[in-house]
């Protein structure tokens, strides 16, 4: 999660929590030195923090922990505390404040770090005090802490953590991250490093120590069998013993330190993002552009440049004889299509999955919902409301077909106040690189079945980006889609399969005779910055929105090669992790939306016969 | 100026101006846009002053309360329009104590929650006599909460009692007689039969229980029953249905106004994080987000009946143990094909029409599909509080010989729309109720599991209705069967390392 803090925003959301859990009374005068509390409620315990801000200096923040009452707080108000601190980093932080922020919450943190109890507190791995670069106070998935309940141990990613942050790797590390213009700090991390190593090191070597001394006491106890106990052999074994006691301790002392600061390393290696292509460049590279091509391209060409005022496909639609858009505040971006572009939807859904089945693609019909694991193995961070929808905890669903907990004292408890501890978080994403993946999480394929290609139609659903432009079909929570998804062998096969599904694209939106009518669109190659962490290269159709002004993504194929399928165990029967290739042929919302605006005539009304020709051919 | 704090979504740039004036200036456009429909038409309900439609806030110049509700920053950047006031329930009926002794009887009949009439009743008596505005309102808030949750009424001729009173109306199709042993759908349709057409094992730990993935043929099949049931609906002379492509996410208020609890341990409503997402629930059918649709508005009399289809996703959070439900006969996620009716009341038997209308489509689309089905008037108990009367339609199913609901229709009369409040101008001039009527044409995963276990053949073969063959791919075929190139993959967790060599 990317720190980024307003203190307006955090200001006014303890207080919201404040007053929303407990009721405490809070002062809110934005101008002087305040004090609050800041309580939460967990099922057996109240604990509360202070929170001491003084305004003017905006997060100078001392955030003082002045007191953490009930130094006996449980695992389970320790985990609230931790989720309230999340809640502390979603906010946007001015720059300048951010390293003293970053200091109040280290010291918060390090409190917290005090009172957790042992094993039941969420990994999480917050980088050393003052740590000016990203933070991540959540807790991961994929890496689960030793000594945790089986049933969050879904999958063990393949990271080795040497390799990957060998000498040689450092500086092809460094020029990726600056190159994706990441804001993750390299320099931190190999200071964790260190300090990873130097604790393995110790760790190890007392471990094959003890080792050594379990074999020679055991070696003994059978010279005592054969030839009974002489005095030097007692003593030797009382040496032994007393060492072998005294490594124990420094062991389990250790042990926590160990586990500490792998949770660490581990969760900040699964957040470098995936190494770049080659084809991946600093900026956008246009690869195909339908001027040419295109009957309906040369009236837009004309016409971009004068300032007519085209109208938007929401406007464009209320003047469709047999169709409409409605927005509806019935939840944020709803829409409803009427009639013509309802039947629009589908009919060019069909389209799409025709010329897929054509193509040697096989349907799959996916579940919405993907537990965490999934998510974050997919590279998207699941504690980013604006990456991913997140479901509230239903713990009661789960019958239990994973293998159990350990505990049964750590099951979910529905209906238990703040929620179930270890309950299992849900995010619906509907259609998208998630839902083929999930299929073959923590799966073998079978080689000769490889190169295998999917699609999924139905529906997409994301939280929507802000605009101030008002209600458009460019902006929307949820969208139909028309996903793709190859699993190959190897690297050059995915490059194969990757080249093959960029054909694919541009085969199924350029006219194959110049007299065909299409729309208006170009294939660009997607710049490093804006490619997500899980992508290695990206390439997408984009169509032209006359009202815009500007090109929309309706289709894209992206490259992930073996990152995804490290991190959810998915090889083939090789033994090698799969290479994958995921993309979309449409997002037929969005598509729908261009196909309108193209269409329109110079007196507003949607009559040009692309439209039809686009969705009516079947 | 002051503004709440919206969730964490909450952003400075609200704070400015500016902001505000692209607000008002990107609502003015969208007033002149599209007008119909969008404000909730001005109610005058004298007692419940709620009606805080934008219009008013945004002339205040106070945005506070028209967002509040939704707490969602998406929602900051659009008009809010959508607003939904207490239910404006037929008080002089069900508070007139004449009525007493019908309304528990039928209450009882019904297992519904039970309501202190006598209470209620004495409370209008009281709002009958309070002397100042301020106290009559508080009155009727409380009135009226108590009472929303009386069912509605039933129909006389449904059958009084439980499940097993249902009125058996017809049985149709032939029930297929089997000369061997037949499969249930999950190992007719498993991988290691060789049809890998579905995936209902080993996804507890990435997808969750109760959650199944349709392969190859099965999802074309999916996508066949779409395409089969949609033209058949759209394509009636004079009755023809209007498709709309609905949303899947609602506010919650929606969904209870439909007469779905959104809160509670039996709840079947699947809810967003609230804290990260505002009020946020899933659509558990397309009639919430349909009756969403039409929410606030008022009709013409010349613009209904209304028939309504919508094609959607359907979230369930719905659990269950028994035998007979394994595999993709009750799981969380699913498309269906949903029918929605609006009707006047002027005579007062317009949606009972309607949902003969909607019955006898069913039928028809079953029919089509070859299965073996019965169709059932259900009783009091089966009703739920919406409905005046349903109508059930059970299939075959062979290999547990049971019969499984595949759809169900319901006339709701007036119990949506006066929580929803759609109205319509009747012919007399003043603004009534409208009756909303829904029912199921396509359950994909039910009608897959009919289809299957009815059409297998002694060979592991399935026979493919005749009706969905021209939408299966290549176009006409006839039998599933096993794939050419199989597509194999085998879970981590159950392979041993003989295993493996031999998976290799």
């Amino acid at each position: 999660m990317k720190m980024s803090i307003s203190p307006t925003g955090l200001y006014l959301h303890i207080l919201k929590n404040a007053q929303g859990l407990i009721g405490t009374k809070c002062m809110l005068s934005p101008f002087k030195k305040m004090t609050f509390q800041f309580c939460i409620r967990s099922s057996c315990s109240v604990s509360s923090l202070y929170l001491h801000k003084n305004m003017t200096s905006l997060l100078s923040t001392n955030i003082l922990v002045a007191q953490l009452s009930q130094k006996k707080t449980k695992a389970s108000s320790s985990s609230h505390h931790l989720k309230s601190v999340r809640n502390l980093s979603r906010y946007a932080l001015p720059p300048q404040n951010e390293s003293k922020f970053n200091q109040g919450l280290g010291s918060l943190w390090s409190s917290l770090n005090v009172h957790k109890s042992g094993k039941y507190f969420c990994s999480s791995a917050l980088s050393s005090i003052g740590n000016q670069a990203s933070m991540r106070f959540s807790s991961s998935a994929l890496h689960v802490r030793k000594g945790y309940p089986s049933s969050q141990k879904i999958v063990k990613p393949d990271v080795d953590v040497d390799a990957v942050l060998s000498e040689e790797n450092i500086p092809k590390l460094r020029e990726n991250i600056n190159r994706r213009k990441m804001r993750l700090d390299i320099d931190i991390l190999m200071q964790d490093y260190e300090k990873f190593r130097e604790v393995r090191d110790v760790f190890q070597k007392v471990e094959t120590e003890k080792q050594d001394i379990t074999k020679k006491v055991k070696l003994l106890v059978g010279q005592f069998e054969t030839t009974g106990k002489t005095s030097e052999a007692v003593k030797r074994m009382k040496t032994l013993t007393k060492r072998g006691r005294e490594l124990r301790e420094e062991l389990s002392g250790l042990k926590d330190q160990w586990l500490d600061i792998e949770d660490k390393i581990m969760i900040q290696v699964l957040e470098l993002p995936n190494w770049l292509d080659i084809c991946t460049k600093e900026h956008e590279n246009i690869l195909l552009e339908h001027h040419k091509t295109c009957s309906s391209a040369d009236q837009f060409i004309k016409e971009m440049e004068p300032p007519i005022s085209y109208k938007d496909h929401v406007e464009l639609a209320s003047r469709l004889p047999d169709g409409n858009i409605h927005f509806r505040a019935v939840s944020p971006t709803a829409y409803y299509l009427e009639g013509r572009l309802a039947e629009a939807e589908l009919s060019l859904t069909d389209h799409f999955s025709d010329q897929l089945l054509e193509a040697g693609f096989t349907p799959l019909s996916c579940p919405d919902m993907f537990k965490s694991v999934v998510v974050e193995g997919c590279g998207v961070d699941t504690e980013d409301p604006e990456q991913v929808l997140t479901l509230s905890c239903r713990g009661d669903l789960e019958d239990g077909d994973s293998p159990d907990s350990e505990s049964s004292s750590t099951k979910t408890q529905p209906g238990s106040a703040g929620g179930p501890e270890w309950s299992i978080t849900y995010h619906l994403t509907g259609v998208s690189h998630m839902a083929a993946t999930a299929y073959i999480t923590k799966n073998y394929i079978w080689e000769k079945s490889l190169p295998a290609k999917w699609y999924s139609v139905g529906r997409h659903y994301q939280p929507a980006k802000e605009d101030l432009n008002g209600p458009s079909l460019f902006n929307t929570c949820q969208s139909s889609r028309v996903q793709l998804c190859a699993a190959t062998v190897n690297c050059s096969e995915s490059d194969i399969m990757y080249q093959e599904m960029v054909d694919l694209l541009q085969r199924l939106y350029t006219p194959k005779t110049t007299s065909e009518i299409f729309p208006y669109g170009r294939m660009r190659s997607v710049p490093a910055p804006q490619l997500a962490m899980w992508e290695s290269c990206r390439n997408e159709f984009q169509l032209w929105s006359p009202s815009l002004r500007k090109f929309i993504t309706v289709a894209a194929v992206s490259k992930s090669n073996d990152f995804i399928s490290k991190r959810l165990m998915i090889k083939h029967s090789g033994g090698h992790h799969v290479h994958m290739v995921h993309g979309y042929v449409a997002d037929v919302t969005k598509l729908i939306a261009c196909l309108l605006e193209q269409s329109q005539t110079k007196n507003g009304e949607v009559s040009l016969p692309l439209f039809q020709s686009f969705v009516e051919m079947k | 100026m002051i503004c709440q704090p919206f969730g964490h979504h909450f952003r400075c740039k609200l704070w400015q101006s500016q902001s505000l004036l692209n607000l008002s200036r990107s609502y003015v456009r969208h007033l002149s846009t599209r007008q119909q429909g969008m404000i909730p038409p001005a109610i005058q309900y004298p007692l419940f002053n709620r009606t805080n439609c934008i219009h008013r806030n945004v002339q205040n110049g106070t945005l506070r309360n028209s967002l509040r509700g939704f707490s969602n920053s998406v929602h900051l950047s659009k008009p809010i329009s959508f607003h939904i006031n207490p239910p404006e329930l037929n008080i002089e009926y069900l508070l007139d104590p004449c009525n007493k002794d019908i309304i528990q009887k039928n209450i009882m009949n019904r297992k519904g929650e039970s309501v202190d009439l006598g209470h209620l009743i004495e409370l209008k008596r009281q709002y009958e006599a309070a002397s100042n505005d301020v106290e009559k309102k508080n009155i009727l808030s409380s009135i009226t909460k108590e009472a929303s949750s009386i069912p509605n009424n039933s129909h006389p001729d449904s059958p009084i009692g439980d499940e097993a009173k249902a009125r058996l109306v017809k049985l149709c199709g032939e029930k297929k007689e089997f000369n061997f042993k037949c499969k249930s759908h999950i190992d007719l349709c498993s991988a290691e039969s060789g049809l890998d057409l579905l995936k209902v094992r080993n996804v507890g730990q990435t997808t969750g229980n109760r959650t199944y993935y349709l392969k190859g043929d099965a999802a074309q099949m999916q996508q066949a029953l779409i395409k089969y049931t949609v033209p058949k609906l759209l394509n009636r002379q004079d009755k023809s249905f209007t498709l709309i492509s609905v949303p899947d996410m609602l506010h919650p208020d929606i969904i209870e106004a439909c007469g779905f609890k959104t809160t509670g341990d039996r709840t079947q409503v699947y809810t967003l994080d609230q804290e990260k997402h505002g009020q946020i629930c899933l659509s558990g059918t397309a009639e919430m987000a349909l009756g969403g649709f039409y929410a606030n508005r008022v009709l013409d009399l010349d613009q209904l009946p209304q028939r309504v289809c919508a094609v959607s996703r359907c979230y369930r959070a719905e659990t269950s143990n028994r035998e007979e439900e394994k595999g993709i006969y009750r799981v969380h996620q699913f498309t269906k094909v949903e029918m929605f009716g609006v009707t006047a009341d002027e005579t007062g038997t317009e949606s009972e029409e309607l949902l003969k209308e909607f019955i006898e489509l069913q039928e028809d689309l079953y029919d089509g599909l070859g299965l073996h089905f019965r169709i059932l008037d259900m009783p009091t108990e089966e009703l739920g509080a919406p409905a005046y009367r349903k109508y059930d339609m059970e299939a075959w199913m062979p290999e547990k010989q049971f019969w499984g609901e595949i759809s169900s229709s319901s006339n709701c009369t007036d119990y949506q729309s006066r929580r929803l409040h759609i109205k319509y101008r009747a012919r007399d001039g003043s603004e009534k109720f409208v009756h909303t009527v829904n029912g199921t044409a396509c359950a994909v995963p039910r009608l897959i599991m009919a289809i299957v276990e009815n059409s297998q053949n002694e060979d592991g073969t399935i026979s493919i209705p005749q009706a969905l063959q021209k939408y299966m791919f290549p176009k006409g075929k006839q039998i599933i069967e096993k794939p050419e190139k199989p597509w194999k993959t085998q879970y981590y967790y159950k392979f041993s390392d003989e295993q493996f060599r031999r998976f290799r």
